[in-house]
């Protein structure tokens, strides 16, 4: 272990602070990509992408009786915030996403009981030749 | 309406549920016939009773399927239900489910949806 993985801040636990989950179901059309590249450009790093299998009863779908029709591609987008930010990130979020249109995904907001913070090491790379130029805790 | 206007929705449960992989279309299926609209599947691998139960490890099957059903509070109960019988969660290793509460949900709500609902109107 070198010494500069030693003086890197360690975060501690964060028991006594409030975090929300804000999760977004999103269309695979680039919008959770967009959403990520701004929620990066906030300084939020604290964000996941996965891939499911989204299944809707709203959407017309052709289907074999007794099957479930194609599923389609869908994003979730999890992000862990502190509570004093999280009303305000939902709204910006709505927005950003355009969870307002149709077939523009859903947007929920759950409590966390713990989070544990995600801190980057200074200098690390945003992309490919470039640093980062924000840095949260 | 306005895309700056946020309908909030409340009351609304998280009910997720590991099974076995393959059964996440038998338990969609189940939550949509108790009146869960939507779902999300999405594969996980499955560690825990695993190495304890079977024969060297490999009676249980490893690979899961997660299925994240959002439903209204007043249903929560009969689509769990619904959802437990499906993924046959009384087996042994089968897998689990737990139903999370929503503090709050955003979605789009279509206007024929919104002028049926008392107080909603067009101008929330």
């Amino acid at each position: 272990m070198s010494a500069e993985v030693a003086d890197a801040p360690t975060p501690g636990p964060m028991g006594s602070r409030s975090v929300k989950l804000i999760s977004c179901v999103l269309s695979d059309d680039g919008t959770e990509r967009r959403l990520l590249r701004w929620l990066r450009d906030q300084g939020i790093t604290g964000a996941n992408s996965v891939y499911c299998r989204g299944h809707s009863v709203l959407r017309e779908a052709k289907a074999r009786r007794g099957k479930l029709p194609e599923p389609e591609l869908v994003r979730l987008v999890t992000i862990v915030v502190d509570v004093d930010e999280a009303d305000a990130l939902f709204e910006l979020i709505y927005a950003q996403a355009d969870i307002h249109r149709s077939g523009g995904g859903i947007l929920f907001m759950t409590p966390l009981t713990f989070a544990t913070p995600f801190v980057l090491p200074e200098g690390v790379a945003d992309g490919c030749g470039s640093f980062a130029t924000t840095r949260i805790d | 309406m306005k895309a700056d206007k946020i309908t909030y929705l409340t009351d609304v449960a998280l009910i997720t549920c590991i099974a076995s992989a393959g059964r996440g279309d038998a338990v969609i299926q189940a939550a949509q016939a108790m009146g869960a609209v939507g779902a999300l599947v999405y594969h996980a691998r499955g560690i825990g009773p695993r190495e304890r139960l079977g024969l060297l490890g490999i009676a249980i099957e490893a690979e899961k399927d997660v299925v994240n059903i959002l439903v209204a509070t007043d249903y929560q109960d009969a689509v769990f239900e619904a959802v437990y019988r499906a993924g046959e969660l009384n087996s042994p290793g089968a897998g689990l489910a737990h139903i999370t509460p929503i503090e709050k949900m955003a979605i789009y709500i279509p206007r024929e949806i919104r002028e049926r609902i008392p107080g909603l109107g067009d101008s929330a």
